[in-house]
């Protein structure tokens, strides 16, 4: 199958994952894409390549916020992504998207499997 | 291999200062958080991608004026160079092309000349004016071009 197909599905459910991820709890870049890895092989492999520049558009929308925290295994500095009240709203809007997005895909993809037990 | 990838993104010229110093920072998380979880730098630049694509994505969300198609104003400023070009070449050759001021001998016969009206224009010196005023905004163009690529 042409993998542009998948890309596109990905790309627009990717943003609304992260929401997900950091609406949860504070959270920082490695551990989103650990948690990506582990629970959404489905979606491919996370790489920073590709989260990073996501989190800086949710950034710049506004519908996330970060602050900066020692590192103490490493000495360095920890990012922690949190969501901004503009973020949940947004969030909340896509979840109910959702579900009447899914409700209604499903509803093709029955048809069609029901056109297919008739032919 | 690290500070290869941050000396790399040092040298985009698709981010401005600011968003230079986010995204060290992050990358410097990046790689301290991968290899705090034994991971190695190579496999995270792997994953970062060339530094050229990881800068142009995060140009586009960070600095999206700048990412944007280069040459906004170098283009508008070249067709300002241009348009200032024709106006004042047009101007000099109709100049030229005058009879000065008192010329005898300009008439093979005699000429009749019936001046029924006219709005006083002087071509040659409207397109010197629209010449100046194009080279005018040409200069304009680029240097604020110059500004926001050395921002």
């Amino acid at each position: 199958m042409d993998n542009r197909y998948l890309q596109q599905f990905k790309k627009g459910s990717l943003e609304m994952i992260l929401l997900c991820l950091i609406g949860r709890r504070e959270t920082y870049g490695y551990e989103i894409i650990t948690e990506l890895n582990r629970s959404a092989g489905v979606l491919g492999y996370a790489k920073e390549g590709t989260i990073y520049p996501i989190l800086y558009r949710l950034q710049q929308a506004q519908l996330i916020q970060c602050r900066l925290a020692p590192a103490a295994a490493n000495g360095g500095s920890k990012k922690y992504y949190s969501l901004t009240e503009k973020g949940r709203g947004v969030l909340e809007e896509l979840l109910a998207f959702w579900s009447s997005y899914e409700s209604c895909v499903n509803g093709f993809i029955d048809s069609y499997r029901q056109g297919e037990v008739s032919q | 291999m690290r500070e290869e990838y941050i000396r790399q993104i040092r040298r985009q010229p698709a981010l401005s200062r600011k968003a230079k110093k986010e995204i060290i920072r992050d990358l410097n998380e990046i790689f301290d958080s991968a290899l705090e979880h034994g991971e190695t730098e190579q496999q995270v630049a792997r994953r970062l991608g060339s530094p050229r694509d990881f800068a142009a994505s995060a140009a586009a969300q960070l600095d999206p004026d700048r990412a944007a198609p280069k040459g906004g104003k170098g283009r508008l400023a070249l067709l300002f160079c241009l348009v200032a070009a024709a106006a004042l070449a047009g101007s000099a050759g109709m100049n030229a092309a005058k009879a000065p001021a008192g010329a005898i001998g300009q008439a093979d016969a005699m000429t009749h000349i019936q001046v029924t009206g006219g709005l006083g224009l002087d071509l040659p010196a409207l397109l010197l004016a629209a010449g100046l005023a194009a080279a005018a905004a040409a200069l304009v163009c680029m240097i604020l071009a110059l500004g926001q690529h050395r921002r």
